[in-house]
């Protein structure tokens, strides 16, 4: 008799306790403020929903509003690392694509190409050289974290070879072309002990972009310079940990390189009318709420017109992704003008970079897990 | 709108609990929870809403007149039995009739392809049970409107289940205890389903998905990770929304039945219909294997009564050839065991446990199946058929990051896992307590995050 009174008597607690946590729940939600913008997860989150006749009826209503309560739920980024801890602890060690390596860093197993896209994109690259004479065509073709590490990735996990990629690719390239293998510079860095790629982020460092500009700048008469390194965030968390989930322990730090030839100077325009920014770094990127490596360029867009003053004739015209970004100042002195194309973004025709102007040298420059997945850039350049 | 939802959890649950604590009486409760039950529905289908409440004042007019015109009770049966059945047929199997006339006439007949209406399976069995028992005079018309509306869409099992007949609930309509007592138990089972659903079902069903061991060529690790994985899937789904179904209802005070008796544990087919999707098993027994005659007929009569029964449980599952095939396929199996296994003398246990696993994992490789292409990747796959390796790097990759879940999948099906809830329940509520609150934050962490939440019986 006792034990069943003790035990009505905790249900009733238990009960009550469970609907306070539940209204307390929904009151704190309701009492805290909406955020637009979430820095870990780098996107949008949802707003408060739309209410009228048409959204009821067809449900839109009710799908924003259980977006909104979920994306506007307090102290979310606690909820998300207790989920991928959880997750961790039961064996998870990828996530959307993404690796938990046992070195303590994030990356993306290589899945493999596909031949006739590599041929594809050869093809356009030969024909877009051949037709419009350049003096040099270079190719810079970079691997990622996941190559250089591949003894850290999880077992089993998709571990293709983009070294095979890079030499389909080189040989399918014309002898127009100068293709650069950078693979052994940037396998040298690592075995020094070097951090060559970010533990959160897809990119390589400005450490290994600066590396291989070096090793280049012989073959290609690229003026090395001399440069002051800048530490700029040491709270780096990049595009894999907010793809992913995953944190890691030891967060990254991100460089940048100032050329110490004061009499330097750039002037970079956006688009055909856009912006005109003076130098390469965007110092807002850094603020709160905002992506760390847009400090290079503002990020990423269709196409930046680079004027310097630097004491020389020859013009660049480059094709590329992400990864230019940390590797384009360091030509800052090598060239009077760089013209610098973003595949994905740019909408215009190929020729219309022409206008009016010529290049002496061509540069494309991609990570080989962006180059083989890309259709954007043998589109581009393939039209007439 | 679902259960497993942040949505729901914090803002409808709370606010209709509130409410209905608070107001007095039995009839005030009564219409706070069916308005809230109208909304939840509407919630997920604000057109369809509409046909659920024709749907309710139908079948409560068809109790009314046959309580007044009793000499017509019989046609009145019929009509209501029609009406029922030909809404649930033109909304979930017109499109399929359609599609096989086609096939077997050659025309091109254009199916209009209605969206299926949340629950409707659900609810319409509820409103049979009510009309065909209401026939067989085993209860009172039941003559408060809003009552009987409360009966069908009571929002704790109006969208999955359990299949409550009326029989079950009609005096509870009228009377029950609402008290912070079974607020507790109610919330205590709830929290229970709820990790079932958000904490296993979900990830192992992930690890279906990522297996696509029915989409193409897979070795045949691969397909068996993914099959344990929809299995387990499946049963935690199902089984945790139950829970959150009698959870829920609990603590408005109403004792709903069981559904799920540890299905992973019989020892043959026969036992696993007994302990799998209790209530529909014991609809089907009531309500079609009975009138036809069960078992009290010669064997071949039989044995066409279970494939009857049988048939009709597997469409009632998805209108599609793959859930009328499974169906058939579990009839032609319960056949086999009541004329052949079950006249052995000696029938290991083990053995009849690990065939009945076997049978049943298998038969879920035809339900998961949208197609016959998809039958011969999943079966192909299985048994290394289809040109598969036996394991690759795929299948190692998968097993590392998906053994541990399955493990926990395979524990937690065990009777012992059922009876230490019951134990805890009843004896170390402290430590109930302590294990609910711990559950609940790490299914708060998923259901904030997780955008992968789906619930299979969801469309039936």
């Amino acid at each position: 008799m006792k034990k069943a009174k003790t035990g009505t008597k905790i249900y009733i607690v238990y009960g009550v306790l469970c609907l306070a946590v539940l209204m307390f729940g929904g009151v704190l939600h309701l009492l805290s403020p909406d955020r637009t913008y979430s820095p870990t997860e780098k996107r949008n989150l949802a707003s408060a929903p739309e209410l009228n006749f048409n959204t009821l009826t067809d449900g839109t209503f009710m799908s924003h509003t259980e977006n909104y309560v979920a994306d506007q739920f307090p102290f979310r980024e606690f909820w998300m690392s207790l989920r991928m801890n959880a997750l961790y602890t039961v064996g998870t060690r990828e996530s959307k694509g993404v690796t938990y390596n046992s070195d303590g860093t994030l990356s993306e197993p290589y899945q493999g190409y596909d031949e006739e896209l590599l041929q594809e994109t050869a093809a356009a690259l030969n024909g877009f050289v051949s037709a419009h004479g350049f003096e040099q065509a270079y190719a810079l073709i970079v691997p990622t974290a996941s190559e250089l590490s591949k003894e850290a990735l999880p077992p089993y996990a998709a571990n293709e070879s983009e070294r095979a990629y890079f030499e389909s690719l080189s040989e399918a390239l014309s002898g127009d072309f100068r293709v650069f293998d950078v693979f052994p510079t940037l396998e040298e860095m690592k075995a020094e002990g070097k951090q060559v790629y970010y533990r959160t982020d897809h990119h390589w460092t400005t450490d290994a972009a600066y590396r291989v500009f070096r090793s280049l700048s012989e073959e290609t008469g690229w003026i090395p310079g001399e440069y002051t390194e800048m530490t700029v965030t040491d709270r780096f968390s990049g595009s894999l940990a907010s793809k992913s989930g995953f944190t890691v322990p030891r967060a990254d730090g991100l460089k940048i390189y100032r050329n110490r030839n004061e009499s330097l100077y750039s002037l970079l325009s956006y688009g055909n009318d856009g912006e005109i920014r003076g130098g390469f770094y965007d110092f807002d990127a850094l603020g709160a709420d905002n992506d760390p490596y847009t400090v290079f360029f503002g990020g990423n867009f269709p196409l930046i017109t680079v004027r310097t003053t630097a004491d020389t004739d020859r013009t660049l015209l480059v094709f590329k992704d992400s990864y230019a970004n940390c590797f384009l100042p360091f030509l800052e002195e090598s060239y009077k003008e760089i013209v610098i194309v973003d595949p994905r973004y740019y909408a215009d025709r190929a020729a219309d970079l022409f206008l009016q102007k010529n290049y002496t040298d061509f540069l494309c420059l991609y990570n080989v897990q962006t180059l083989s997945s890309d259709t954007n850039l043998k589109m581009i350049l393939a039209e007439e | 709108m679902v259960f497993s939802s942040t949505t729901f959890v914090f803002f409808f649950l709370p606010a209709c609990l509130i409410l209905y604590l608070l107001l007095p009486g039995n009839k005030a409760k009564n219409i706070v929870l069916l308005l809230f039950s109208l909304v939840f529905y509407a919630w997920g289908e604000p057109v369809y809403v509409i046909l659920m409440v024709l749907s309710i004042l139908m079948n409560y007019f068809v109790g009314i007149f046959m309580e007044r015109i009793p000499e017509w009770r019989k046609f009145i049966l019929i009509t209501g039995i029609v009406l029922n059945l030909a809404v649930l047929g033109f909304f979930k199997y017109y499109g399929m009739v359609i599609d096989l006339l086609n096939g077997i006439t050659g025309l091109q007949l254009k199916a209009h392809g209605l969206p299926l209406p949340i629950g409707i399976s659900f609810y319409t069995f509820q409103a049979l049970s009510y009309v065909i028992d209401l026939y067989r005079k085993k209860f009172n018309v039941q003559n408060n409107l809003f009552r009987f509306a409360l009966y069908i869409t009571m929002f704790p099992q109006l969208i999955a289940g359990p299949i409550v007949r009326y029989e079950e609930v009609e005096k509870q309509l009228e009377q029950r205890t609402v008290s912070f007592e079974n607020l507790g138990k109610g919330m205590g089972r709830f929290i229970f389903g709820l990790a079932k659903k958000v904490l296993l079902a979900n990830l192992l069903g992930a690890l279906f998905e990522r297996s696509g061991f029915q989409l193409g060529t897979t070795s045949v690790l691969t397909a068996w990770i993914g099959l344990l994985g929809f299995g387990f899937q499946i049963f935690f789904d199902f089984s945790g929304y139950s829970d959150m179904a009698i959870g829920l209802g609990k603590m408005f005070g109403f004792d709903f039945p069981e559904n799920f008796n540890v299905p992973y544990a019989s020892g043959s087919v026969t036992e696993f219909w007994r302990r799998w999707h209790m209530t529909l098993g014991t609809w089907f027994r009531e309500y079609v294997y009975i009138p036809l005659g069960g078992n009290r007929v010669k064997a071949w009569r039989h044995a066409l009564n279970i494939l009857i029964v049988w048939g009709l449980t597997g469409l009632w599952h998805g209108a599609a050839v793959n859930f009328l095939l499974w169906g058939l396929y579990y009839g032609l199996l319960l056949l086999f065991e009541k004329y052949v296994i079950f006249r052995l003398k000696h029938w290991p246990k083990v053995l009849g446990h690990f065939l009945t696993l076997l049978a049943v994992f298998l038969g879920w490789g035809l339900f998961l199946s949208n197609s016959f292409g998809e039958v011969a990747s999943v079966f192909g796959n299985l048994f290394g058929l289809s040109g598969g390796a036996l394991y690759d790097r795929e299948g190692l990759n998968l097993l590392l990051s998906g053994g541990i879940l399955l493990l926990f999948g395979a524990a937690f099906s065990l009777p012992v896992m059922k009876k230490a809830r019951i134990w805890m329940e009843e004896k170390e509520l402290l430590l109930l307590v302590f294990v609910s609150i711990a559950l609940l934050f790490l299914s708060i962490a998923f259901l904030v995050t997780e955008n992968y939440n789906p619930f299979l019986y969801f469309r039936f």
